[in-house]
């Protein structure tokens, strides 16, 4: 290993150009590669208040298509529906009811001055899901939400922004003229983390309808640890086929597109309710961009692998002399290879989470699909722990593995089968 | 005894439009503790010569021995082995690795042998150089020596593996003439006081005239 160090050191001073056109281009490639899979991560990752993420699934829009009308959709489920379709699911540890319309909403103390905000309109149960942490005060309870309370939790910057101070829990806020009494203090939330950003929360407010599924909710479901999300799909599936049968007098007919989805499904955007969301084309895209990014940089590393290769051809037929089998000559090469694609793997990890971190929010902004013209859009980059985990710090190194061992593997190789002969005599 | 015996060998060279022949029919036998120069002008197959003996390369024809193993059916992996534990070699142009240091030139052949431990290696390392006075340069690298310290380096490098035989390729071609008698005077011991048997190409006849045995060649086919 010393001596491994010892020669890139060597080369670095003597072949500097080939050396560190070998390093930055590594450096550039895990850069890319980094910097697109931790894009993905940031979309799933399981920070507070969405420490569960992906054990919730999410239970969102109707597809019905009518012999009479056509086709129907909606984003909005009826309570009726989602009791039929995903209540008592075999697997799920908790349900919760949101409201699916959360347009900003004026806010205001009494006499002062009015606010865009964020709202969210979810169930007691939705405080049990997600690990908000309170500033003050608590959740609204089940009490207070099947009586219809006007109570609200506010997060802390919308505390500030309304009253200068965190803790308010216990005073009032008109919300569009309506007062609420807040009841607890969060604190804030990224808006990347789009399953629970909100500048405040007030209870569900959904009525049940004549209809059999139109309405205005959402259903998120946690399931037990270790469920897996297609068993649940499968009993979501059977229950629409049930409920068919049920409409079988009505002219509507349910379409079924992979409901509830899954964390990394709804980060796929908003695909309406007539389309599923594509994970598998999504996963197939994402595959092809790493292994572009991977293979166009390998070849051109392996021509520069094989340029430097080409200055130590006399010291391969020495070593060679000297009593070294070929396996010996192309694990030394190999892993000196393998030092400086870690050496330019580790620079553009370095590169990948300083450019997440600092210049991302520019096209982040949009991702979570919450209004940037709101007052109380604090921060919206990605922390460091959506972004970092051991997993992607494997994957990085897995990459410069591979991309190595597609860089080195040849030229090292070639290099191992000139005969020693040919290598002293320099007329290789 | 022969150690070395070379039968019929022929090497020809082949390229798409040229053959050249290299070699042609040499038949010759080096006793054990044998120091033996080869001598001829250039291109007359001295070093071709020097890289079968050397296992460095194969004959077209003929057969090799050395150490009394027919080195024909040899794969890659064996004469690896063998050229490490049974042949040194000493180069015209050193051919020391610039990235290492003396003391892990030196100990090179003992990196690709197993069974060596790093002491050892490290005591050998140490008495090799002791004995060509090159102790106080251990830590230095080839950049920082002078052409006789490199080839003294380089003749250390090549018995630190207790080879029987020592090919050198006019070892002193590339130094002044007192260096290139220090470089003599070294191979002279190591042929009399540990009996190795030395193959040498050289240019210098008066070098070649210390030496048990010379041998002539021209035009790849051995003359005298």
């Amino acid at each position: 290993m010393k001596n491994y160090l010892r020669q890139i050191y060597y080369e670095m001073r003597h072949q500097k150009m080939m050396t560190w056109v070998s390093i930055s281009g590594t450096a550039l490639s895990i850069f890319l590669v980094m910097s697109l899979f931790m894009t993905e991560q940031v979309k799933t990752a399981e920070v507070a208040p969405e420490s569960n993420r992906n054990r919730i699934m999410t239970g969102q829009g109707i597809h019905v298509t009518s012999s009479t009308d056509g086709d129907g959709s909606t984003m909005g489920l009826n309570p009726n529906f989602i009791k039929k379709v995903y209540g008592n699911l075999e697997g799920v540890e908790k349900i919760s009811y949101l409201n699916v319309w959360n347009a900003n909403r004026d806010v205001n103390v009494k006499g002062g001055d009015a606010y865009s905000m964020s709202p969210m309109s979810v169930d007691n149960e939705f405080w049990s899901i997600y690990d908000f942490r309170f500033i003050d005060g608590r959740p609204f309870d089940e009490a207070e939400v099947s009586s219809r309370g006007k109570v609200a939790v506010v997060t802390a910057s919308a505390a500030r922004t309304l009253f200068g101070e965190e803790k308010v829990a216990g005073r009032e806020i008109d919300v569009d003229n309506m007062p609420y009494r807040i009841v607890g203090v969060v604190e804030d939330v990224n808006p990347l983390l789009s399953q629970t950003y909100a500048n405040f929360y007030i209870p569900y407010l959904d009525e049940d309808t004549q209809s059999n599924y139109w309405g205005g909710s959402v259903v998120r479901l946690l399931l037990k640890e270790g469920v897996d999300v297609e068993s649940v799909k499968a009993q979501v599936s059977h229950r629409y086929q049930a409920l068919q049968r049920e409409m079988d007098n009505e002219s509507d007919r349910l379409i079924y597109h992979g409901q509830p989805y899954t964390a990394e499904e709804m980060a796929l955007g908003n695909f309406g309710s007539n389309n599923g969301p594509e994970i598998d084309r999504h996963h197939n895209m994402m595959m092809i961009f790493y292994c572009v990014l991977i293979i166009l940089p390998a070849i051109n590393l392996s021509s520069m692998t094989r340029s430097r290769l080409r200055h130590r051809v006399a010291e391969i037929g020495v070593r060679r002399a000297f009593g070294a089998k070929r396996i010996s000559i192309v694990g030394q090469m190999f892993g000196e290879n393998l030092i400086i694609t870690f050496i330019g793997g580790a620079i553009g990890l370095i590169l990948s989470v300083a450019f997440i971190v600092l210049v991302s929010h520019l096209f982040f902004q949009y991702v979570g699909g919450f209004d940037p013209s709101s007052l109380l859009v604090v921060n919206a980059r990605p922390t460091f722990n959506m972004m970092f985990n051991w997993q992607n710090f494997g994957m990085a190194m897995l990459f410069c593995f591979i991309l190595n061992l597609l860089s080195a593997t040849v030229p090292a190789w070639r290099a191992s089968r000139v005969e020693p002969a040919v290598a002293l005599s320099g007329n290789h | 005894m022969a150690i070395i015996s070379l039968k019929d060998v022929n090497k020809v060279y082949r390229t798409k439009e040229i053959e050249t022949l290299a070699l042609e029919n040499v038949n010759l036998e080096i006793q054990k503790g044998e120091f033996v120069s080869i001598m001829g002008p250039s291109g007359c197959g001295k070093s071709t010569l020097l890289n079968i003996i050397g296992l460095l390369d194969v004959p077209t024809s003929g057969t090799v021995t050395i150490i009394d193993q027919a080195t024909g059916n040899m794969n890659d992996s064996r004469l690896s082995e063998f050229r490490n534990r049974n042949i040194g070699f000493v180069f015209q142009s050193f051919h020391l690795i610039p990235s290492l240091n003396v003391a892990e030139n030196v100990a090179l052949p003992l990196a690709y042998r197993s069974g060596v431990s790093a002491k050892e290696r490290h005591e050998k390392v140490a008495e090799v150089l002791t004995r060509l006075g090159l102790s106080h340069r251990m830590r230095h690298f080839p950049g920082q020596l002078s052409g006789g310290q490199c080839q003294r380096v380089a003749i250390a490098r090549a018995i630190i593996g207790n080879p029987q035989i020592v090919l050198a390729d006019e070892p002193t071609g590339n130094l002044d003439s007192k260096m290139g008698q220090e470089v003599m005077d070294i191979l002279h011991k190591l042929n009399k006081e540990d009996g190795r048997t030395i193959v040498m190409v050289t240019h210098n006849e008066s070098q070649a005239r210390m030496t048990d045995r010379i041998m002539r060649f021209f035009d790849g086919r051995q003359v005298e």
